[in-house]
């Protein structure tokens, strides 16, 4: 089913691409090391939230629809599948409306295992989403509960095969690492079962203790141990191996796919490309300018409400420095690394003349390689240091 | 109109930190009218940032006061004292100005660290001490039980002692009668020639260096030509005048009194605490107690930012304008760069020295391993004088080295006797006598290196004796000693910035203590990097910093690429702050944190 048999896309297409990411700031429960926007609230809420999301989406459109067509529809959160099916119905169909958008484009929904049934399932799919992401976490019932998660496996499994009766085969699963108490052992379940169940994208996510999380108190007072870096190194590691003789590629950092089955949505922003967020405290980079609308969802509802201006809190054009560095630090977490051609197009510089020796360092010192097509890539042990070797890079 | 020198009080006043010591010095310059309510807050013991924060005081602001009793007006001076070891003499100078003090003991508390301390400081000038019990108005305060234990821990007697409340205002009338009743006045002859102690300096932008003077003897005025005795500088009164607390220019000062003398001196290091200023025509001789004060412990500085030597220069002579008693010279390192050669007082004197240079003029500076000057003979039979390690020559070459000592005196109630002797002996000390000043109190005299006590024997004695024991010291000379140079090694590459002289018996134990500390401040970096102790070629310590293995966002979608960009940016401005050594970056804090290893 595509977006022209629903006979909705009356939008003439602008010359230029952009991602769209709707944020959905809602769940049932709140997980333990979740430092998300988002929050447990009631129908009415979440109704009065709809209403300035989608006015958001029309006054953004006037902005934008005459130069941009969508190229990719991710909506995320929160849950969004903790909503009723038809808050997503309306949801893209208004964007339907008011934006071109390709035939081809990636729609991706988020989903729990637990808080989309068949119905939903279908709903979706019928309103255009054509890509699930599933928030598996972990396979050891035992850890799921410490995170605060509330579906079972079985849960997991049960929506895999509702999506697929549909025809859908693009199908994500996050999984965590490094959380409290998980060892080896649980890793290598979980991506046995992914493996077995074919799911072709899986996203692999190292924990990062947040603050002003539960598990952030938790971590604080003693009662739980973050895992030590060799640890999560070598879960790491066995996720990247195991993936790769499974025929999976890891594209970035912390996501591996069955070819084809890469994420078009969040390869643009790794690209540079532009995106446009909508909702509660999404960001955008559109035009060189990186802006985000407020985290405060009063002040996001009064906004629209009262004013119909959209409430963005930061923005920031990005110099010619910035720029440089983002593409860097960006293309450094992908598959490709930097495509040294491109950007010495993009910025009439070359980056390996002008960082000659750092970069010849970091090539001896086995963090990254060169590759024949004139691409800076990291190799595995760069990837894990990453951050220092961006730092090596652009200081 | 002269005042008589029997109605002149000159006192100071001591407590342990937090006992009241500024409330009561506002409270009393209220009560005697000095200052009206409303701006007295921070007007006597006004100075530096870091000296509030550090809770000590090193500046010293003297006020004057009028007080009428029994029908006579008493001019009541006060004169504030610092109190850490590093500034011992500057407080015994002024002291020396006072013949009294008022010893502040909080009625809560009681008897406390610094209270002990401090007064032996005033009894050892011969001063009248009184008692003033402070925090009356506290439902838990007990003043009958600290009376008593000033009594017997202090041994003065306390039973008249006024119990007041500073805050509230409560009893202050008591002390400043105490004040006019038993403290004696000064004496002196105004017709004597002049005798001028000074017992603190400033730096005024538009006056330049100002003496702060207790005049003993004799009489100055705006004109006199006079002398500093000391220096052998002469000058030419430009004016004189007192503190109310803000300076007032008066008519002339004479015996008794306490004020200050601007005659046109260029820097405050043309003024020595503790000279004798006195008329050039008709010269007195010099008073006692005299110290030319020496640094006795250098150290490099270096700019963080190679290209703000020229800065940190400004820097120096501007700070050197109201703080004689820092020395600098250029310094080259091959490892820092450009920096200078510091001589301090102690090593607060270096803390103070290096959060001003931060503070008042944003210089990120690296102070290497402090040190004191040892004599180095070669085998020829020529003497050189060290006092950087860089500068050590070969071991080969060397006959043998001197290092100075001290004599030490230490005050303090018998019961911490042990632990002194404990302390002093650890530290090379040589125990030379002990006398029973009366049963709450010993005085006992050790002869130390003083590189053992520049480092933190000051604190290590305040936490061995509760702080309830004095320090004083004198340079007492030099003596052979086993001495050498250790140096550092990181990542195989000597690192001159870190290397230092110890004692052989002791190179052992620093050098460990010192790769163990940079080993905890050395960030991990991309590769894995040796720290190493040597003396000569023999690695003698060894710790091994790992390389970072893991340091990476594992999610960077839309809002995290802000997120990142901020984590960029920090991570960008604190490797500007790290020093490269070779190949390695060290924060400058690797270098503060080994200053205080013992």
């Amino acid at each position: 089913m595509s977006i022209n048999e629903i006979g909705v896309n009356v939008v003439e297409s602008g010359k230029n691409t952009l991602s769209l990411y709707v944020h959905i700031p809602f769940c049932n429960s709140k997980c333990n090391y979740c430092a998300f926007i988002s929050m447990v609230a009631t129908e009415d809420d979440k109704t009065r939230y709809f209403k300035c999301l989608l006015e958001e989406i029309k006054l953004q459109s006037k902005k934008y629809r005459k130069e941009y067509t969508v190229s990719s529809i991710y909506i995320g959160g929160g849950t969004p599948s903790c909503l009723d099916y038809y808050y997503i119905r309306d949801l893209l169909s208004l964007i339907y409306k008011n934006f071109a958008v390709k035939n081809t484009a990636e729609i991706t929904i988020e989903l729990n295992p637990n808080s989309a049934d068949k119905t939903k399932i279908r709903e979706y799919i019928l309103s255009g989403v054509n890509r699930f992401s599933i928030g598996l976490q972990s396979t050891n019932p035992k850890i799921l509960k410490m995170m605060g998660r509330t579906h079972t496996v079985n849960d997991f499994v049960n929506t895999v095969s509702a999506i697929r009766e549909y025809g859908i085969k693009n199908i994500s699963a996050d999984i965590i690492i490094g959380y409290p108490g998980q060892k080896m052992i649980d890793i290598k379940d979980t991506i046995a079962f992914l493996t077995k169940l074919e799911i072709p994208h899986i996203s692999s996510y190292m924990l990062q203790v947040e603050d002003g999380t539960p598990l952030k108190l938790m971590v604080e007072n003693g009662s739980l141990d973050p895992a030590d870096d060799d640890t999560v190194i070598s879960m790491y590691n066995y996720i990247y191996e195991t993936l790769a003789k499974n025929g999976y590629e890891r594209y970035e950092f912390s996501n591996f796919a069955k070819p084809t089955f890469e994420s078009f949505h969040n390869s643009s922003y790794w690209f540079g490309k532009d995106y446009l967020g909508v909702g509660l405290a999404a960001h955008s980079y559109m035009n060189g300018v990186r802006f985000s609308n407020t985290e405060n969802i009063i002040k996001y509802v009064s906004s629209i409400e009262q004013k119909q201006e959209i409430p963005v809190e930061t923005s920031k054009e990005l110099t010619m420095e910035e720029k440089k560095e983002e593409f860097i630090m960006l293309a450094l977490r992908t598959k490709d690394g930097i495509d040294l051609a491109k950007y010495r197009t993009t910025f009439n510089e070359n980056l390996v003349l002008v960082k000659k020796d750092k970069i010849a360092k970091l090539i001896v010192d086995g963090f990254l390689i060169l590759t024949e097509k004139n691409h800076l890539v990291c190799t595995n042990k760069g990837f894990l240091v990453l951050n220092k070797i961006i730092l090596e890079i652009v200081s | 109109m002269e005042t008589k020198l029997e109605n002149v009080r000159n006192f100071s006043i001591i407590a342990h930190i937090d006992h009241g010591k500024t409330t009561l010095a506002d409270r009393l310059m209220e009560f005697t009218g000095t200052v009206a309510k409303r701006d007295s807050k921070e007007q006597l013991l006004d100075s530096m940032d870091i000296e509030r924060e550090r809770g000590i005081t090193i500046k010293l602001t003297p006020v004057t006061m009028k007080y009428n009793k029994d029908g006579k007006e008493y001019t009541l001076n006060l004169i504030d004292t610092p109190g850490h070891v590093d500034f011992t003499y500057e407080v015994s100078r002024s002291l020396a100005a006072c013949e009294g003090a008022l010893l502040i003991v909080d009625s809560t508390q009681g008897v406390q660290a610094q209270t002990l301390a401090n007064f032996y400081l005033a009894f050892e000038n011969d001063l009248e001490v009184l008692p003033v019990l402070n925090k009356i108005d506290l439902p838990s305060a007990r003043p009958d039980e600290i009376k008593k234990e000033i009594e017997d821990i202090i041994g003065i007697p306390a039973d008249e002692a006024p119990c007041i409340s500073a805050k509230t205002g409560l009893n202050i009338k008591d002390v400043l009668d105490q004040i006019v009743d038993q403290i004696p006045p000064p004496k002196g002859d105004n017709d004597a020639p002049l005798q001028a102690l000074i017992f603190d300096s400033y730096y005024d932008n538009y006056k330049g260096a100002v003496c702060l003077v207790r005049i003993m003897n004799g009489k100055v005025k705006t004109g006199s030509k006079i002398k500093m005795i000391q220096t052998g500088k002469e000058f030419e009164v430009v004016e004189v005048g007192v503190f109310k607390p803000k300076i007032e220019r008066t008519e002339e000062l004479v015996a008794g009194d306490v004020g200050y003398i601007s005659a046109s001196i260029k820097t405050v290091s043309d003024i020595k605490v503790g000279d004798t200023i006195t008329e050039l025509e008709n010269q007195a001789p010099a008073l006692p107690g005299y110290r030319d004060i020496q640094p006795v412990v250098y150290s490099g500085i270096f700019p963080i930012d190679g290209e703000k030597y020229n800065a940190l220069k400004d820097a120096f002579e501007k700070i050197k304008l109201s703080d004689a008693s820092l020395s600098f010279t250029p310094e080259t390192s091959n490892a820092l760069g450009y920096g200078f050669r510091c001589g301090f007082l102690g090593l607060l004197h270096l803390e103070i020295i290096s959060e001003r240079l931060d503070r008042e003029f944003g210089l990120d500076v690296i102070t290497t391993m402090p040190s004191v000057t040892y004599r180095v003979y070669s085998k020829k039979g020529e003497m050189k004088e060290i006092s950087n390690p860089s500068d050590m020559p070969a071991p080969d070459s060397i006959d043998y080295i001197e290092e100075p000592y001290i004599k030490a005196n230490i005050y303090s109630p018998p019961q911490y006797v042990g632990a002194i002797m404990d302390l002093c002996i650890g530290k090379r000390g040589i125990y030379k006598d002990m006398q029973y000043l009366s049963e709450s109190r010993v005085s006992m005299n050790f002869e130390l290196p003083l590189c053992e006590v520049v480092y933190d024997f000051f604190d290590k004695l305040k936490s061995s004796t509760h702080g309830y024991a004095s320090f004083d010291y004198e340079i007492s000379g030099y003596q052979k000693s086993d001495m050498v140079k250790v140096d550092m090694l990181l990542n195989g590459d000597p690192c001159d910035a870190l290397s230092l002289i110890a004692h052989k018996t002791r190179a052992y134990e620093r050098s460990r203590a010192i790769t163990e500390k940079l080993k905890e401040v050395v960030p991990r970096q991309l590769f894995e990097i040796p720290i190493q102790a040597a003396i000569g070629g023999k690695i003698i310590a060894r710790e091994t910093v790992k390389a970072m293995r893991k340091d990476v966002i594992a999610k960077c979608y839309g809002g995290d690429v802000t997120r990142k960009r901020k984590l960029l940016e920090k991570q960008k401005e604190g490797k500007k702050k790290m020093k490269k050594l070779g190949s390695v970056e060290l924060p400058s804090e690797a270098f503060l944190s080994i200053l205080k290893i013992d």
